[in-house]
């Protein structure tokens, strides 16, 4: 089983990597971690600080596709996953300057073996960085996804069970966050305050002949505070708010507070 | 329990006492430091190119949780926690050759992936990669 080696956190997915009781919503509805599936691959060096791995993998299933959430519910998940057709996913990464770390990957596969009719195929493309310079970390993150045939899919998942079936042809997200740690070097327990700004939409480009849902084109405000008595455990509180782009429906804020570790 | 924790390794010699044989090789050894952060799941820098006759002192830095050094035929030290202090290990580039490192603490998912190389050359010192 491979972890796809796309975005900042998918690959170390557990709660003390990120801030925020929650994964960020770029993470969850653009980028569907925890993305993994049965695969193989090599990795290596380059040099000069630049790496790279490359997987071929077991694909995603386009019949669990959804206007809100993307390709979320289209993973198989390994297991008893159909490989009818291979996924390739592939990551750059550039360490070579001190407290930065910058990367860019891809996944790119035919998802239709659900349909075979329909010839489906999805596209990810991302980009992110990590800076830390002493207590100060910065990070930032694009995804952009193309889906092809999704019209042609829509309207079988339509004539299926699915009469709201509206799959956008392309999805993207991005965030940028910053967090500075308030306890600071020398000490065993640390706490960090976050603040992060996320914009996504999941019905960026539509198909030909299919409305955008503006309630799927949402951007958020994250705050709140990382408390680590060990670098493996973190206790979390933030707040968030949640905006969309359409007049009705309303996004409910919230007050989330989290215990979590790494086993 | 979180004093800087320094695992210090000493002397890890390769056996083959061939320098004074080699004119200018035998004059004292060029001393490099080396900072490296572990974090799941690569070494920061993981790729280091020195030239013979280096010693490398190698101060490992944990980014997150424990990880391990482990040259492979050589020594093996555990790298503390975050901000809990760090390992050193002293390298001599006694050989021309390629040694491999790698992470000897599972850590995660990537464990396996968490590796590097030490590229001993037989040129001139001063041209360390990153
Ligand atoms: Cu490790």
């Amino acid at each position: 089983m491979l972890l796809v080696p796309v975005g900042i956190i998918n690959e170390r997915h557990e709660p003390p990597v990120f801030h925020g009781v929650e994964r960020p919503f770029v993470d969850d509805v653009i980028l569907p971690t925890t993305w993994f599936d049965a695969g193989a691959g090599i990795h290596g060096e380059i040099g000069r600080g630049l790496r790279y791995r490359t997987y071929v993998m077991a694909p995603l299933d386009a019949s669990g596709f959804t206007a809100d959430q993307g390709i979320r519910d289209g993973r198989q998940k390994g297991a008893e996953s159909t490989v009818r057709n291979i996924a390739t996913t592939g990551r750059v990464e550039y360490v070579g300057l001190p407290g930065l770390s910058t990367g860019a990957s891809f996944w790119r596969g035919k998802t239709g073996f659900a349909f075979p009719r329909i010839e489906s195929r999805v596209t990810v493309g991302e980009v992110d960085a990590r800076y830390r310079v002493r207590e100060l970390e910065a990070r930032a993150q694009y995804a952009h996804v193309w889906l092809d045939g999704m019209g042609e899919l829509n309207r079988a998942l339509r004539l299926a069970n699915q009469p709201g079936a509206n799959i956008a042809r392309e999805i993207r997200g991005f965030y940028v966050e910053a967090s500075y740690f308030v306890l600071p070097n020398p000490a065993p327990r640390e706490a960090a305050v976050f603040v992060r700004y996320e914009n996504f939409d999941t019905q960026y480009r539509m198909p030909a002949g299919f409305q955008r849902l503006q309630e799927f084109d949402r951007d958020a405000w994250v705050v709140g505070v990382s408390y680590y008595p060990d670098p493996d455990v973190a206790l979390k509180l933030d707040y968030s708010v949640v905006r969309n782009q359409s007049g009705v429906i309303d996004e409910p804020n919230s007050l989330n507070i989290g215990l979590g570790w790494w086993f | 329990m979180h004093t800087d924790a320094r695992c210090v390794v000493m002397s890890f010699l390769f056996a083959v006492a061939c320098a004074a044989a080699l004119p200018g090789a035998a004059a004292a050894q060029e001393r490099q430091v080396v900072e490296m952060v572990a974090e799941r799941f690569t070494f920061t820098p993981s790729r280091l190119e020195v030239a013979v006759g280096t010693t490398v002192e190698i101060h490992i830095r944990s980014q997150d949780t424990n990880h391990g050094f482990h040259l492979v035929n050589g020594p093996n030290v555990i790298v503390p926690k975050r901000r809990q202090g760090e390992a050193v290990v002293l390298f001599e580039a006694d050989v021309p050759g390629v040694y491999q490192f790698e992470c000897s603490k599972l850590c995660g998912a990537g464990h396996n992936f968490m590796k590097g190389e030490i590229v001993v050359t037989a040129g001139p010192a001063g041209d360390d990669e990153s």
